[in-house]
């Protein structure tokens, strides 16, 4: 149903979600995502690829600013990305768009943490 | 012995131990294998006692037979030596008692002879002529007969000359006064002319009978008995029928009908065994044959049990030995079946205490590595994973209910904090509105509210708070109070985007949690229908009318509590008569078929314009009715809210009585 990949790079992590990221896999995401926070001990960023995601919910967006405000004081950054369809929607309907960076393509994306 | 008692089946019948079972079978079978053997041995060993019977028997019969033989020789040689004296020599009549006591004194087998003379004899002085010589007390006497009596009408004259050949006559008592039995010998005599001369006897006294008789050693309670040629008894134990009763006449005085089949043998002279039922004796086995040459048959009778002692004896002991080796061996199988079927029996009654739910019965100690031992092994791991699923399933329920009463507090906190009193302003004739909210089982947070800022102004309230259970209650109610507190703050009429902001700044501080809530305001001046509006990530009311159903156009607005000093654009609008507001969650657009196919903001929207020309409340239940008919099957995933509000136009009209 949900599965999220980290890959860790030099700027921090590389997380590409596929699935559905609602009330049910939110808190898992939460706590993995967390947790390579922790990992990481420094400033790291986050690139979220959504491209494979197919719905978020409230849930999903709550976890996902959770991420945010737990890189905030360390000034780490989420960026969002490869968004399309239902989840661009919720996306801008949330007025998420307008605290957290959305890059229109991944290049965009590892740009903005300063990967390239 | 309770516990040996088998409990009911289902079908209300009660079961036979297994010990019981195999006993019974067993002991059937060995009874029956018993049966026959002690049957089979008691038949062939009674023909083997039968046959030795008849033999000893015939062995005791020919020992007797010789004896029996010799004396009445004497009689046959005495006789004929007197007819001889008489028909060679001739002697005169008075030489003839002489010779007739030198041949008695020679012989003292014989007690008499007799010679009596034909009345028609060629001698004139022998035809009134009858001598006779017999012993009395041991002298030999004579007497002529003929002086006394007619000598020619008895037996021993008149059957030679009838038959014309020696025979013996049937005994009878003697008449010298000593009783004793006798029996004549008799021959027949002609002289030279071939005319009968005389009858010449010899008498014999039977006591010699009785001497051979009792040398003739029977044994126990055997006895032996003789009869004529008639059958008429001339030796038996019975006195009182000698010579007076025949087998014949006893068979009919004494009611015993299988004498008389005997009697026909021994007269006929058989050799053989027959049975017999005496009332007073039993059962008896007669062993016959005949003796001598005249006639007789000897009997030899004995008690058949006496007979068959041994073989009584036998059979008692066999059955003793069978019925005590019957006994044993119950006894064995019993104990031997109790040792096979006690273990059963203790893993039944442990399973029985398992069944009614006792699942910590202890079971019994396994021994030995047979089925029984199997089985127990078995219900041990089955009564192990039974207690792991029970402990299982008791954390999983417990961990159920306490999920589902913090849900149940989420819930009745939730709407509490909903007004569910319709119509809300029944005075107030320029509003119709209604409002439903309707929860999922698990997620939740929506809630809605409506509030006269004053006089004539109307705030519609939409929100869902993110998260669920206590916590995201909590949250609405927070949030509901910020909606309330700051609209009042902020006097009769103010504006929905300043106040959103004003509420998400609030929230903001504090929010640990991370909280958020999606709210849509919408302010209508109640005078003339015109609305501003404002949304913080919540999709956009529609409106409705005549013409149809369109959302609002969107306005600028994040989520409210998600980040501070956020800025939120505000939209207007104008309601004509008649128009509607149609607020609303993600719970409707959101909702999933079983398909998992979503309703889609298009549905909903068709169905609004479908349902235009509906007052507030019909349109909320047609619309709640129509999102349940498709979903179908599928579960409410998320709570759903409905708020419609029919603007009725300005004070024109008369206020609905209170």
């Amino acid at each position: 149903m949900f599965e999220m990949k980290i890959a860790v790079e030099s700027w921090g992590r590389d997380v590409s979600l596929t699935g559905r990221l609602d009330a049910g896999s939110a808190p898992d995401f939460e706590k993995e995502a967390i947790a390579a926070v922790d990992a990481a001990g420094e400033s790291v960023h986050f690139v979220l690829d959504f491209t494979n995601l197919e719905y978020i919910s409230s849930a999903g967006l709550r976890s996902i600013l959770v991420l945010a405000k737990r890189l905030a004081p360390s000034g780490g950054k989420v960026v969002l990305c490869g968004m399309s369809g239902v989840v661009e929607e919720v996306i801008g309907v949330s007025g998420f768009d307008s605290f957290l960076p959305v890059a229109g393509s991944r290049g965009d994306a590892l740009r903005i943490v300063g990967a390239v | 012995m309770k516990e040996h008692l088998f409990p009911l089946f289902p079908d209300g019948r009660r079961g036979v131990s297994i010990a019981a079972k195999l006993s019974l079978m067993i002991i059937a079978g060995v009874g029956a294998i018993f049966l026959a053997i002690v049957f089979y041995g008691y038949s062939t060993s009674r023909a083997v006692l039968e046959e030795e019977f008849s033999a000893r028997m015939e062995n005791l019969g020919n020992a007797a037979e010789s004896k029996f033989r010799q004396i009445p020789r004497v009689a046959e040689a005495v006789t004929r030596d007197l007819v001889s004296v008489l028909t060679f020599f001739n002697p005169p009549p008075g030489k003839i008692p002489e010779m007739m006591k030198v041949l008695l004194e020679s012989h003292p087998e014989v007690s008499g002879l007799s010679i009596g003379f034909s009345k028609q004899a060629g001698d004139p002085l022998l035809r009134n002529f009858c001598p006779i010589v017999f012993r009395r007390g041991g002298a030999i006497l004579y007497q002529d007969l003929a002086q006394e009596l007619d000598w020619t009408v008895q037996d021993w004259y008149q059957l030679p000359l009838q038959m014309g050949k020696p025979l013996w006559t049937e005994p009878f008592f003697g008449d010298d006064g000593s009783g004793a039995m006798m029996v004549n010998y008799s021959v027949p005599v002609y002289d030279s002319s071939w005319r009968y001369l005389a009858s010449v006897g010899a008498s014999l006294e039977l006591n010699w009978l009785a001497d051979i008789i009792s040398a003739m050693e029977v044994g126990g309670r055997g006895y032996v008995f003789l009869v004529t040629s008639n059958g008429a008894f001339v030796s038996h134990p019975r006195r009182e029928l000698l010579m007076r009763e025949t087998l014949f006449t006893v068979a009919e005085m004494e009611n015993r009908p299988d004498l008389i089949p005997l009697g026909h043998s021994m007269i006929g002279g058989e050799t053989g065994v027959h049975s017999l039922y005496d009332p007073l004796r039993g059962r008896l086995l007669v062993f016959f044959r005949p003796v001598g040459d005249m006639g007789w048959s000897l009997g030899i009778v004995f008690p058949e049990e006496e007979v068959l002692d041994d073989i009584i004896l036998l059979r008692r002991v066999q059955t003793f030995l069978g019925l005590g080796g019957t006994f044993a061996l119950l006894l064995m199988v019993f104990f031997i079946s109790g040792r096979i079927s006690g273990p059963i029996r203790r893993l039944k009654d442990a399973t029985q205490r398992l069944s009614s739910g006792d699942l910590n019965a202890p079971l019994p100690p396994i021994s030995g590595r047979d089925e029984v031992a199997l089985l127990t092994v078995s219900f041990a791991s089955m009564r192990e994973n039974l207690l792991l699923y029970v402990e299982r399933l008791k954390n999983e329920t417990a961990a159920r209910e306490r999920i589902a009463s913090e849900l149940d507090i989420a819930r009745s906190i939730q709407m509490s904090l909903v007004p569910r009193t319709f119509p809300p302003f029944p005075k107030d004739g320029r509003i119709d509105l209604f409002a439903r909210l309707e929860p999922a089982r698990e997620v939740g947070g929506d809630f809605y509210d409506f509030f006269r800022t004053d006089e004539d102004h109307l705030m519609l309230v939409v929100g869902d708070v993110s998260g669920k259970g206590i916590p995201a209650a909590l949250f609405m109610a927070v949030t509901r109070s910020f909606v309330k507190a700051i609209a009042a703050a902020s006097g009769g009429c103010p504006s929905p985007a300043e106040l959103m902001a004003a509420v998400n700044d609030q929230i903001v501080e504090g929010n640990e949690a991370c909280m958020f809530v999606t709210l849509s305001f919408v302010l209508v001046d109640l005078r003339d229908g015109s609305f501003r509006y404002a949304g913080g990530g919540h999709p956009f009311p529609r409106l409705f009318g005549s013409e149809g159903a369109a959302s609002l156009p969107p306005v600028k607005g994040p989520l409210v509590g998600a980040m501070g000093g956020m800025f939120f654009e505000e939209g207007s609008g104008k309601l004509k008569e008649g128009e509607g507001l149609f607020l609303f969650t993600d719970g409707v657009t959101e909702a999933f078929d079983a398909d998992e196919a979503l309703l889609s903001e298009d549905v909903m929207d068709r169905w609004l314009s479908e349902m235009r020309s509906l007052g507030s409340e019909a349109l909320v239940s047609e619309m709640r009715r129509r999102i349940s008919g498709f979903a179908g099957e599928a579960e409410q995933s998320d709570d759903i809210t409905l708020l419609c509000f029919r603007y009725r136009g300005s004070e024109t009209r008369t206020p609905q009585a209170d």
